[in-house]
């Protein structure tokens, strides 16, 4: 029984940080039909930033998360401006995308390498081991899993009540309709990819401690798994991310306590059920089928 | 979550200029019909709101609008009829800027607006509604309305009540606007065109596929915008409907009007009968 609560919670834990890492990837594809194969990459990002703010400026390690946070939205607007429109323009916008941000993947992996070189590096522990139910966890692990519960708070808070979250959603559910009704298109796609950006950023301090330290390549892993749980939970539905990413991690934390051979394919076979037998996502909403 | 069938209610007092009289059925166009809305008044009624002239719009090649010619009014309706493949929905389309013409001009309120994209003309005062609409399914019927982004000019603006209550589907706000019945998205898409305060309402085929009764709810609500101020284009095969509605019509045939005049002089007059029935 111990074993299971532990995995369990371990799931809970890490399942509620990859949500928190799909939550922009999902952002960019649900507005803007953007395929961000950089995202893992802006996750890394975040995460070098709050090194370089935590070992040259001496913060705290999670005040790099709020200093961070203006810098990615600095960065994901000019992204925005030299990308999108672009990409916008072409017929095929996912597969132009797809491709566009290959290259801002491979371009970013090299930018870290040359400043940080290619070793791993971490942050400083947050603290002792916290105990949940008479078994103790790291606290960087316990503490970043738990700051993505407001984090995804702001997101919902942002959808759901205010003017540009409500017309942000109605882009999400027809384009054409949504600028036909007046809805400033640019606006929101502008937002949602600074938003997006900014989470990618956020959750790259926390992947730090998640990870147990970052080198310029955890991008790719990350994109893969942020891929993962965005595809489970659905696509375009930034609030299925949060299901498709504690099922992620349960589904990954079960089977390394169990069948610790299995672990790297588990998720990945959910994610081919879901693409079979649910195109849509679990919580499908018709944005596209297979 | 499943949306029941919900009763029309038609909510009298959400027009706020709204004459006391009967609805007046003008057969031609006359300047006293400046008494439905004070604001016209000051204004020469006479001086068409929306003036469309040689309008054209050709798909590779193919006229399938060819230089068309007309006017709305404040207060007053025009319906726009013909057989299918005659040009209706074109010409609508291109008037509200869903097709940039291939010739011709419009003008809204002495600017010339001819090929002005949907969004913007929709923020000048001129909205329509779709034969087929498309309401943002995965929102609720609140925020399909809530959406609309209404007008700079708050000033002309002659709708200014709730208009879900308008139409009747107040006590549906909460539902998904995917779960309502083919009837009620239509009367969402006209809330949703009224949200955006318009003065020119550009109307496609709405009474198609309405009961009976539907149809008798949904002229008296165009008839209570008309009589407010609004200047209405309405496209529509279903006669008794018209009627109910129009001071005058334009038949359209093989992308050009034909005739214009009342409709008991169109359904009298030789070319129109020849159209619709055949030589």
């Amino acid at each position: 029984m111990q074993l299971l609560e532990y995995a369990l919670v371990n799931g809970i834990l890490f399942g509620l940080f990859y949500g928190f890492i799909g939550i922009g990837l999902n952002l960019l594809f649900g507005v803007m039909r953007l395929v961000n194969l950089a995202h893992g990459d802006f996750v890394v990002f975040g995460g070098y930033l709050a090194y370089s703010l935590v070992t040259v400026f001496h913060v705290g390690s999670l005040w790099a998360i709020p200093l961070s946070i203006p810098l990615a939205l600095l960065l994901g607007f000019v992204l925005y401006q030299v990308t999108v429109p672009r990409l916008k323009r072409s017929p095929d916008t996912e597969t132009a995308s797809l491709i566009a941000f290959f290259g801002v993947s491979q371009v970013l992996q090299a930018v870290a390498t040359m400043i940080y070189g290619a070793n791993q590096i971490t942050l400083p522990s947050l603290g002792g081991p916290i105990s949940i139910f008479g078994q103790s966890y790291p606290s960087s692990v316990v503490i970043s899993a738990s700051l993505s519960v407001p984090a995804l708070g702001v997101l919902y808070l942002y959808l759901y009540r205010t003017r540009l979250g409500l017309a942000t959603r109605a882009v999400m559910a027809d384009e054409q309709e949504a600028i036909a009704s007046g809805v400033r298109v640019r606006l929101v796609a502008t937002s949602a990819f600074m938003i997006g950006i900014a989470f990618a950023a956020a959750a790259g301090t926390l992947s730090v401690f998640m990870l147990g330290g970052i080198n310029p390549t955890s991008g790719s892993a990350l994109t893969v798994t942020a891929f993962t749980v965005i595809i489970i939970g659905s696509l375009g539905n930034p609030l299925g991310t949060i299901v498709g990413g504690l099922l992620v991690g349960l589904a990954s934390s079960l089977t390394q306590a169990y069948a610790t051979e299995w672990t790297g394919m588990i998720p990945y076979a959910l994610l081919l059920a879901v693409v079979l037998l649910r195109p849509s996502g679990l919580f499908g909403r018709k944005v596209r089928s297979v | 979550m499943q949306a029941s069938k919900r009763p029309l209610s038609i909510a009298k007092r959400f027009l706020h200029r709204q004459g006391d009289d009967a609805p007046s059925r003008r057969s031609v166009p006359d300047a006293s019909s400046a008494s439905v809305a004070p604001h016209l008044e000051s204004n020469e009624t006479d001086i068409p709101i929306l003036q469309v002239r040689g309008l054209s719009k050709s798909f590779a090649g193919f006229p399938a609008v060819a230089g068309v010619n007309l006017d709305a009014f404040a207060g007053r309706a025009v319906g726009l009829m013909g057989p299918n493949g005659s040009g209706k929905t074109t010409l609508i389309n291109v008037i509200s800027g869903v097709y940039k013409p291939s010739g011709g001009t419009v003008t809204l309120r002495g600017h010339d607006v001819a090929g002005k994209p949907s969004h913007r003309l929709c923020r000048l005062g001129l909205n329509r509604t779709f034969q087929v609409p498309h309401p943002l399914g995965d929102l609720t019927v609140g925020d399909n309305v809530a959406i609309v982004r209404s007008r700079i000019h708050e000033d002309h603006v002659i709708f200014d009540g709730d208009p879900l209550e308008f139409v009747g589907l107040a006590g549906a706000t909460n539902y998904l606007a995917s779960t309502l019945t083919s009837s009620e998205q239509k009367l969402l898409d006209l809330a949703r065109a009224l949200a955006a305060g318009p003065d020119v309402l550009l109307i496609d085929e709405l009474g198609a596929g309405l009961s009976a009764r539907e149809l008798e709810e949904v002229a008296g609500l165009l008839r209570q915008l008309k009589d407010a101020g609004l200047a209405l284009i309405i496209v529509e095969h279903l006669m008794d409907f018209l009627e109910q509605i129009v001071d005058t019509v334009v038949v359209m045939e093989a992308g050009a009007s034909i005739f214009r005049g009342t409709l008991r002089a169109a359904i009298a007059d030789r070319r129109v009968i020849d159209i619709y029935l055949g030589e």
